[in-house]
Order: structure tokens, then sequence, then C-alpha cells
């Protein structure tokens, strides 16, 4: 890292800006829409006779699982990978080279991984301030509707999903590097996204999608949704979620590095 | 030592050789006018210089610091301009420069006083906070020059900065560039526009097809070459390889 | 009017990233929901094809009305950012709007070569997402899973329209697809929550993304219709004035 330019406020200055555009007030909105639905909502899907009352028979004696799975494995995961953290990082790398902003910025004295970290480390910090800046406290306003749901189920559940939005960053970021147009961006991240998900969505349905789904990161961010919380896990699989993006940000910064602008 | 030195400088691109082996020596205080024809090799040249391009062989040094080895170093000396560039639209150009002065390791309160100090020089004060998207191509230039003169770098290295321009935008760009090298400091400009070669350069080379063919002051190569100015040297030399 | 700018807009579409991206997002969508069905215990498919609406094609079709097409509204909102926002990106708004060409005749030129390369390219992604899940799961009326697609045309202008008019204001690809398809996602969790909330209820003929379900469940149209088909025109009109009377 370069000690002379002052990292921190480049990035306070990227997240700030980040956090009051279109996209961040855009990341507000869904966030504060699915999380009333989610807690309004609830009772009455719980009681609806529908496919997703079927499921939810699953964990009949369970409603704080019942919320969770309906909440995060149903809804959440699929907004915060597919559209909440794309969201801040679609247009970093392909942005700055359609708006030939990328030789402006890497004539500072900041090196090609600094100038992809400065793009990370502020979507994650954009994208935290928003999820877990209306999560978090949105435990108060789901609690009295699932009084059986405790804090630390809820709030591990929120971590692993904000680690799931990790991983989304770091393959958005390589997406983003690697094309040239920030709408194909937005497009292919959506696709590969909606992709993945997918294993995690059928494992409710085979024993085989178990375990393919055990390659996606969803299904660790989605453990607890169905299982009790238990410590080692809940930090096993934080570790394993990281894992999975860690690659991807690499490539991202190798594809950047040896490449003429 | 010069302020700027390449020694074989190549690069290869798939199908084309961009450069073959360029050198080039610019003396600090100078302001060097770098000519050529479209695609003799100019922009490569200063890519390389700000990490860019990443040469294929040979060597480059700004003051005296290894722009391969130590890229980051040496962009801490160098304010750049290149040709063609964007803005954020919807950002002012005075929230635009702080973000590039703090790339640039200065400090708020800094980038606050320099942003006022060269506003005032380059005639922006009145575009500060107006939207960039609102503002005119000769301000937008403007900016583009502020965001390169942020940070008082020792070395300006311009890609084709008049281009464009009426001709009072093009004299001032051309007395900032005079008055950036009258203070010591090191100027090297791309451009076509061989007048003003002549208005503010103390060298010039022309290159051609990766190659440095001639150079000298303009005083110097329009006597050698019995020409009447620098348009005439620049077509005897240029048709000549 | 001159169709040649229309006809040659019209064949950039159909060989454009966007059209690509567009039919194999669909077929990859069609593979792993057939998958979906197809892997599903007997006793959760039971329970999908009892909720399965009279009208509808098949179970693979409650799954892709209900599941995927708020998603492919992104492919939609991409289509609709063409209008504009692709010359305003690349510079050349100015220098086609300097043409002997007024503004009017440019938008409505412009959206034609949008809309018809939509409809070829959706119809075709639909062929082919159609196909992927009748060989796989097999009961597809597929016939009439392409005649509700078509059917549902007039709820994807609205959208059409609605990322029409974002985009006047906001000009950039990027801001126009995201707010677009943030307003439409929104849109259809609203009709699809209420659904949820109540299975026997049919959504509401103000929510014009609620189009689609009617038309799968073979609920009466007209009323939806009228209401879709004006807002649409709304949308259109009002973002086509401001767009004419905007400095650029």
């Amino acid at each position: 890292m370069d000690d002379k330019v002052d990292f921190l406020a480049v990035i306070w200055h990227r997240t700030y800006r980040m956090l009051f555009s279109v996209r961040g007030l855009l990341a507000l909105l869904m966030s504060v829409y699915m999380l009333v639905a989610g807690a309004y909502f609830l009772d009455s899907l719980m009681e609806a006779g529908t496919v997703t009352g079927e499921l939810y028979a699953l964990f009949i004696d369970r409603p704080d699982l019942q919320f969770q799975w309906f909440f995060f494995d149903g809804a959440m995961s699929k907004l915060v990978t597919i559209f909440l953290a794309p969201l801040f990082i679609f247009d970093a790398v392909s942005g700055d080279r359609t708006g030939e902003r990328i030789g402006l910025v890497l004539s500072r004295p900041i090196t090609r991984p600094t100038y992809m970290l400065i793009h990370l480390v502020s979507a994650i910090l954009a994208f935290g301030v928003i999820f877990l800046g209306v999560l978090i406290p949105g435990y108060f306003l789901i609690h009295p509707q699932v009084p059986e749901l405790t804090a630390s189920a809820y709030l591990a559940t929120t971590v692993l999903m904000y680690l799931l939005g990790f991983f989304a960053l770091c393959v958005a970021l390589l997406i983003s590097t690697l094309v040239k147009s920030n709408l194909v961006s937005f497009i292919a991240s959506f696709g590969l996204f909606s992709f993945l998900m997918m294993p995690n969505a059928l494992k409710y349905t085979s024993d085989v999608m178990v375990d393919v789904a055990k390659f996606t990161p969803h299904y660790y961010a989605t453990y607890f949704t169905t299982h009790n919380l238990e410590g080692g896990l809940f930090i096993a699989y934080a570790v394993v979620i990281i894992l999975f993006s860690l690659p991807f940000l690499a490539l991202a910064i190798l594809r950047i590095r040896n490449e003429d602008l | 030592m010069g302020a700027i030195e390449i020694k074989g400088l190549k690069k290869d691109y798939k199908d084309v050789q961009a450069l073959k082996g360029l050198d080039l020596v610019i003396e600090e205080g100078q302001v060097y006018g770098f000519c050529g024809p479209n695609g003799a090799g100019k922009t490569t040249t200063l890519k390389i210089l700000v990490g860019l391009v990443y040469a294929t062989g040979g060597e480059a040094s700004i003051k005296g610091i290894d722009v391969f080895n130590d890229g980051v170093e040496a962009r801490r000396h160098v304010g750049y301009l290149p040709e063609s560039y964007g803005m954020p639209r919807w950002d002012t150009p005075r929230k635009f420069l702080t973000y590039m002065g703090i790339l640039s390791g200065m400090s708020k309160a800094d980038i606050s006083k320099r942003i006022e100090e060269i506003a005032g020089e380059i005639n922006l004060t009145d575009n500060l906070d107006r939207r960039i998207k609102a503002i005119s191509k000769g301000n937008k230039q403007r900016i583009g020059i502020a965001q390169a003169l942020i940070h008082d770098p020792d070395t300006l290295l311009f890609d084709e900065p008049t281009t464009g321009l009426d001709p009072i935008g093009r004299n001032e760009v051309l007395d900032t560039m005079r008055a950036f090298a009258d203070k010591g400091k090191t100027v090297l400009f791309s451009t076509h526009i061989l007048s003003d070669v002549e208005k503010i350069c103390d060298t010039v080379g022309i290159i051609h097809e990766g190659l440095l063919i001639e150079e000298g002051s303009p005083e110097e190569l329009r006597q050698k070459h019995e020409a009447e100015d620098l348009d005439e040297v620049f077509l005897k030399v240029a048709s000549h390889g | 009017m001159n169709l040649q700018p229309t006809l040659l807009d019209i064949k950039d579409m159909l060989v454009s990233k966007r059209a690509s991206y567009t039919v194999i997002i669909m077929a990859i969508f069609a593979l792993t929901f057939a998958l979906v069905v197809e892997f599903s215990p007997e006793d959760l498919r039971d329970a999908i094809e009892a909720s399965v609406p009279e009208g509808s094609a098949g179970m693979f079709e409650f799954i892709w009305f209900e599941d995927v097409l708020r998603f492919l509204f992104l492919i939609v909102v991409s289509f609709g950012a063409f209008i504009i926002c692709d010359l305003d990106d690349d510079e050349t708004l100015d220098l086609i709007l300097s043409r002997p060409e007024s503004r009017l005749s440019f938008l409505v030129r412009r959206t034609l070569s949008s809309v018809i390369s939509f409809l070829i390219i959706f119809m075709i992604g639909t062929l082919i997402a159609g196909g992927v899940a009748w060989a796989i799961v097999g009961g597809l009326d597929l016939p009439l899973f392409l005649i509700h697609h078509l059917m549902v045309m007039p709820m994807l202008l609205f959208v059409f329209a609605l990322t029409f008019f974002f985009s006047v204001p906001l000009r950039t690809t990027t801001y126009t697809v995201l707010v677009g398809f943030a307003v439409s996602l929104v849109l259809s969790f609203t009709y699809s929550f209420e659904l949820m909330a109540n299975p026997a209820s049919e959504p509401s003929i103000f929510n014009p993304l609620a189009f689609g379900y009617r038309v799968m469940a073979g609920l009466p149209l007209a009323e939806a219709f009228y209401v879709v088909l004006v807002l649409t025109i709304v949308l259109f009109v009002a973002g086509g004035l401001w767009f004419c009377r905007k400095d650029l």
C-alpha cells in the first residue's frame, strides 16, 4: 500500500459520494422496502396455502426459522447478490474506461492494485452502511412480529449476508475489469448471480442439489436460516465465504495490473 | 541528469511496432515540443511515462526515478493531461479536483488552498462550483490542466493540450506551460500545431514511426533545414522519414 | 418517414451483445428453473401444481411468470435505454439531433427500432426458453406459452416507457438502467406480496406489472389493458415532451 497517499481519505471520499448518489438512494429504498415487507407481510404469508406455505410447513414449530428462511434465503440473498451489492461496483473499472477517466486516475501516484482496492473497499463500506444500517435496526421492527427470533441468530445471518455481498462485490469487480461497457457489466453480473443462486434455491428440492449448493457461498450464507446458530460454525462459514471471494479479487487485480490502457 | 530520460524505448502492439527504440533526454526547466504525424508514437510515449502502457523494452525515468520499477514514486512528480479524457459530468470542478488531489496524497486543507490558487491562475474561479456538464469545452480543458497541476508537480506531460481551443484558450494554455517551465520545472507536450511549438518551446523533437528523427531548438531546426518556419521543417523531415 | 435509419438501428440491435445476452440469460433461466421443477420432490411438485392458475400453459410457465419475468425487466430496461442513452454515452446524440430531423421524429424512430428489435429478440429467447423447458419438464403448452409472451408485451412496453421517461433527465445508460430496473422490481414485488398474502385474490388492475399474471392466469384483461395502455402512453408522451423541450 502506498504510504504517502491517504488511503482512508480517498476511500471516505468515494464512499461518501456513493452514499449520496442515485445508487445510494436506490439501495436504501430497496433495503427498507424489503425489510418492511418482511416484517409486515410475513404473518399472512406463513398462513397462505401457496407453495411457499408448503415449504414453511417444514419448520412448523419454528417461527424464527420460518422468518429467517423467508426473509434471508428467499428474498435477501437474491436481492443482495443480484442487485444491492453489484450496484456499488458494476461500473467501477468499466465506468472509468468508458468515461476515459482511467488515464487521469492512474496517472496519480497510486499502484493499480491500490486503485482496485479503493474501488472495492469504498463499495464494501457504502454497501455496508446501507445494508447493515437498515437491517440491524430492522430487528426492532421484526422482533415484535416474530418474538421467537433471537437477536444473535438474526445478526449472524445478517453478517453472513453482508459477507455474501462481499463475494458479489469481488465477482462484479472482476466482471467490470473484463468488459468495457457499464450496461454489459451490469447485465453480466445480474445473469451470473442469478445463475449462482440457483443451486442454493434448489437445495430444498433434491439431495444432489445440496452437494452442488455447497460449491457456492450462498449455501454458507443461508445456513442458519434452516439450522440453529453455532458460534464455531458461524466463524467457519464466514471464513469460507471470504475464501470464495478472494480468488475473484485476485483475478480482477491481475487482469488490470497487466493491461495496457 | 535529465528531468526525463528515455533510452531505447520499444513498444510492440499485436501488429504494429509503435516505438522502435526511442531515445530522448529533456533537461530540467525546458519546454519540449514533441511533434510527429498521427500514429508516430507520441501518445504511446507519454502513456508509458505515466504507467498506463507497458513498454516492451528500453528504459525511462523521470527525475532519475525509473518509471517501470518505481512508477508510483515517478508519478508523484508528474502532472498528466491526456488527449481525451472524461470527467464526472454531474460533479463540480471543485469536487473533481478535490478527489484528484486526495489521490495525489494531499491533505484537504492543502487541496482547498491549491484549488483557489490554480483557479486564479488559469481563470477557472467562476466555474469552480458549476456542474461540469454545463461548462464549455475551453473551460473543461482548464479543469484538465488544473487536475494536472493540483499537486504542484515538477514535470508536466501534456498530450495535445491546445487541440480544439480558441486562440485565447490556446494562448492561455501555452502561457501556463511556459510559466511552469520558468519556475525551473519541465514540460513535455505533444502537438500538431507547430506555431505553438515555435512560441514556447526550448527544444523540439520530431518523432516518426517510433523513432526520434530530428531534435533541436526551433531556431536550429529552421537554419538546418533552411526553412521559414517549423511547418516547413516538419514537412521536409517527415516526408523523408 | 425515412425507414433506412430505423432498419439500420434494428440490424445493429439484433447483432448486439445486448441481444445475445438476452437470449443466453433467458436460456439459462429456463434451464435452471426447469431443473427446479424436474428435481422437486413429489409433494412439493404437487403443491406447485395445485397453485398453478387454470389459464396457465403449465407449471413451468407459472414459475417463469412469477419468478423469472421480473428479473428479465433488466433486459427490457436495457432496450429502453437504447432510445436516448446509448447515443448520449458515446456522445453522438448532439450530432444526430443536428441532422434535419425533428426531435419527435427522432424519438419515434428510435422507439420503433428499440421496440421491434426487442420484440424479435424476446420472442427468440422465449422460443428457446420454452423449448428447453418443454424438453426437460414436459407438460408445457408451448404455443400458449408463446402467445402469453406476446400478450405480455403491453406490460413490457410500460417498462419501456418507464425507462424512457427516466432516461430524459438521467441521460446516462448506467443510471437509467438502475432506476428503471429498481422501480420495475418494486412494482412487481408489490403485487406479488399481495398475491402471496391472499392467493385467492386478483392483483390490482392499477399495478401495470400485474398484467403478466393476469395474462397467465386467464383473468379478464380489458380493464387492466386500458390502465397499462394509458400509463404507457402518458409516460411516453410526458418523456417525449420533456425531451423535445429540453436543452441538451
